[in-house]
């Protein structure tokens, strides 16, 4: 019994000075600090370098034509929903306009080589041809679609200068490659 | 049986929690690390010396609004006495360790310049020298951040320079070089010189306050108006001494060793880089901690403390 008493004594002062030294040394020990870790701003970074502006349709040209009938004051287009809760409206959808023309300008600018290409565009027409009408009482329409007419004019301009963003662009920005390198200096 | 093991074990585990390398040893002598430490309070007690031309403009106040004491200039002597004036003026906050961002000129000696320009202002100073010069104003441990310092404690020229060594970096000492004098003995010097333990070229980046956040930011200002400087706007800090600050663990220091080989082993970039954001984080967090939870510091400008008189010694 007695020598029970006594090993559980030395185990806890054994314990006790482990803790007690390991306290002591929490306690004038230094914390470290974080090392390695991303700081908390965050920069982007381009890994060509290079401004790409590829794909900047500039359209300029007025859309004209249209056979939407506008809507008046006194006919809304929507009609009163029915009386049931929850009812749908009942739309009165106006035609749709597909028909365009215009002018439009693409800007392909890398590595100071900026090419600008200018092309104007419109619906495509339908042309009808008259009936022929010979001697027969058959009658054949023809209907024929033209292409298109587009007109490419492509002008290429080579610049030494860093690259200068069209007065047309309004709705593409460029980013420009940034880095987060610092100076160096060396002691030697 | 048992109680004998039982003590063995627990000095097994005593031993191990003591168990701190020469590097953590000597920085936790030199620069004890204040876990709640103020943005003013960071360099307390650590004095900084920069060659010109490893600097930026307004470097220095930078350091100051850290605390630290910061020298720049292409004079050692200037810098010494910079150094004793300071430690008279200043008891309560007195160098106790300096850090040298200068030159080691190949291992020839420790330089500060204006420029490469061979008529620009230009000085050495021995190790020895430097020892012997600052020990009575009480310095106690010096780190040198220097390329290959290791060589500069070859026992050849710890003492006294050579100026024919040879090396084209030893460029004309238009004001001169300071050696120990004859009677010196390095023996009975107190203070402790450390060098990184792997000798190579040194590299400090420069970075811009702006990199800083706004509370950050706010806290410099707010400290170096309290010593009557300009802000800081930009800054220059070396991989040492950020490694030191960051008590990176990778960092080594060897005390009294020199050698002879000539490194010219350079960190790579993304080293530096890495550092420099845990640095800024580091000091991020510091500001944060002390004015985060608080309104923002008020920028005006504060009572000048008796430490903005000297606001010309300490540029």
């Amino acid at each position: 019994m007695n020598s029970t008493r006594k090993t559980l004594l030395s185990l806890c002062a054994a314990l006790l000075l482990t803790f007690g030294v390991y306290a002591c040394k929490s306690t004038s020990d230094q914390s470290s600090v974080n090392n390695g870790t991303q700081a908390g701003s965050t920069v982007s970074q381009n890994t060509t370098g290079d401004m790409n502006t590829a794909g900047l349709n500039n359209s300029t040209g007025a859309y004209v034509g249209g056979s939407g009938v506008p809507a008046q004051a006194d006919q809304p287009t929507s009609l009163d929903a029915s009386s049931r809760v929850g009812g749908r409206e009942n739309v009165q959808a106006a035609t749709a306009d597909n028909s365009y023309a215009g002018t439009g300008q693409t800007l392909i600018t890398s590595k100071g080589t900026k090419t600008t290409t200018t092309t104007t565009y419109a619906t495509p027409t339908v042309v009808t041809t008259a009936p022929v009408v010979p001697n027969t009482t058959e009658t054949i329409t023809t209907t024929e679609v033209t292409p298109p007419t587009v007109t490419e004019t492509t002008t290429t301009t080579t610049e030494t200068v860093p690259m200068v963003s069209s007065v047309q662009e309004t709705t593409t920005t460029t980013t420009p490659a940034e880095t987060t390198t610092h100076t160096r200096m060396h002691k030697d | 049986m048992r109680r004998p093991f039982l003590i063995v074990i627990a000095f097994i585990f005593a031993a191990r929690v003591y168990a701190i390398t020469p590097t953590e040893y000597l920085l936790a002598k030199a620069w004890p690390y204040e876990h709640k430490a103020k943005i003013a309070e960071v360099g307390r007690g650590v004095g900084i010396v920069f060659s010109p031309d490893l600097s930026v403009p307004g470097n220095c106040r930078f350091y100051q609004s850290l605390g630290f004491a910061c020298f720049e200039e292409a004079d050692w002597d200037s810098i010494l006495s910079g150094i004793r004036t300071y430690n008279i003026l200043y008891p309560e906050r007195a160098i106790r360790t300096l850090v040298i961002e200068t030159h080691g000129t190949n291992g020839n000696g420790l330089k500060v310049q204006n420029s490469y320009d061979p008529a620009a202002d230009r000085s050495y100073i021995s190790v020895g020298a430097l020892q012997e010069r600052i020990e009575a104003d009480g310095v106690r441990y010096v780190v040198i951040s220097a390329c290959n310092s290791r060589r500069l404690l070859r026992p050849a020229i710890y003492r006294t320079l050579d100026p024919y060594n040879g090396d084209k970096l030893f460029l004309p000492a238009t004001l001169g070089i300071i050696n120990a004098s004859e009677d010196w003995d390095p023996r009975r010097s107190r203070i402790v010189v450390a060098t990184p333990a792997t000798s190579h070229i040194e590299q400090t980046l420069a970075g811009t306050v702006r990199e800083l956040s706004p509370t950050t930011r706010r806290a410099l200002t707010v400290s170096a108006r309290s010593l009557g400087i300009e802000p800081p706007k930009q800054f220059a800090v070396s991989e040492m001494l950020m490694q030191m600050l960051l008590r990176d663990p990778t960092l080594e220091f060897a005390t009294g060793e020199s050698i002879d080989q000539l490194s010219r082993d350079q960190t790579p970039d993304s080293r530096g880089e890495k550092l420099f954001r845990s640095f800024v984080k580091y000091v991020n967090q510091l500001s944060w901690r002390e004015y985060g939870k608080k309104k923002a510091p008020a920028t005006k400008r504060a009572a000048k403390t008796p430490a903005s008189k000297s606001a010309s010694v300490r540029r």
